[in-house]
């Protein structure tokens, strides 16, 4: 369990750390369905 | 009767996990069987996605470096894991575009009440049936659809009557440290990231309202 957050009241997170999310332009599918990228970030340093 | 308890929802309309972790919420909820609020808030996943995108998502995003041998594979993927949750992902008529305004419409939505129905308007809209979300006049169609007096729609997306909204929801986001979507903030304490299983947010709601219960 970790926290988050600065001036709001602190989440204590839950749940897998590997489920599916997007960040930024940049979508993943975890280990669990075969690690992949979607949509690569928008990063200097990538391209 | 013990008081709803209040989710709120971190999401974009172009996120594949955010309809897929609608669904997957959805039956966690179902599962949990008690009384659930939801809200939905604006994420803009990429800000600098042009309106008219001219091309398809493949085009997208071989834009944004990906490697073309691995597209195919990976949207098929992506798709295969909406079927399983009964979602019909259908990228070949995808319609990829900037956000900011259907976000916009969701809060319009809100305000009139409507905002799950029109977030799930939005999202079928976009993954499964190709139609546009990122013009005045194809949203306000969609609005339209259900229900909503159209030349309102144009009124207020044309206005930008909500577009301070969506940056409070962003700024918010900001400060819960919020980097990804979907991402769930239950009870106004316990953070939960991704498409994660339905049986993880059964678990979490039921743990919110054993807390709940306790303290009563």
């Amino acid at each position: 369990m970790s926290e988050v957050g600065t001036d709001i009241p602190k989440l204590q997170i839950l749940g897998a750390d590997d489920a599916e999310s997007c960040e930024g332009d940049f979508c993943e599918i975890p280990a669990h369905h075969e690690q992949a990228v979607m949509n690569r970030r928008v990063d200097s340093d990538l391209i | 009767m013990s008081e709803p308890i209040k989710v709120d929802v971190w999401s974009d309309i172009a996120c594949p996990w955010c309809f897929i972790g609608k669904r997957k919420f959805e039956a966690g909820a179902a599962e949990f069987g008690g009384e659930v609020e939801v809200e939905y808030h604006s994420f803009e996943l990429s800000p600098d996605t042009p309106v008219d995108f001219d091309g398809t998502e493949q085009d997208y995003l071989l834009t944004r470096g990906f490697p073309a041998d691995r597209i195919e594979g990976m949207l098929g993927r992506v798709t295969g894991i909406a079927e399983s949750v009964g979602l019909h992902y259908d990228y070949d008529a995808l319609q990829h575009t900037n956000t900011v305004l259907a976000h916009q419409l969701i809060h319009y939505a809100k305000a009139h009440g409507r905002q799950l129905e029109m977030t799930e308007r939005l999202l079928a809209a976009y993954f499964e049936q190709g139609r546009h979300v990122g013009r005045v006049d194809d949203l306000a169609d969609l609005a339209a659809e259900i229900g909503f007096d159209r030349d309102d729609v144009v009124r207020s997306l044309s206005a930008n009557e909500y577009l301070d909204a969506v940056r409070a929801d962003q700024a918010l986001a900001v400060e819960y440290g919020i980097q990804g979507v979907p991402f769930f903030v239950i009870d106004g304490k316990y953070g939960v990231s991704g498409a994660q299983d339905a049986a993880t947010f059964a678990n979490v709601l039921t743990q919110v309202r054993d807390e709940k219960a306790a303290v009563a």
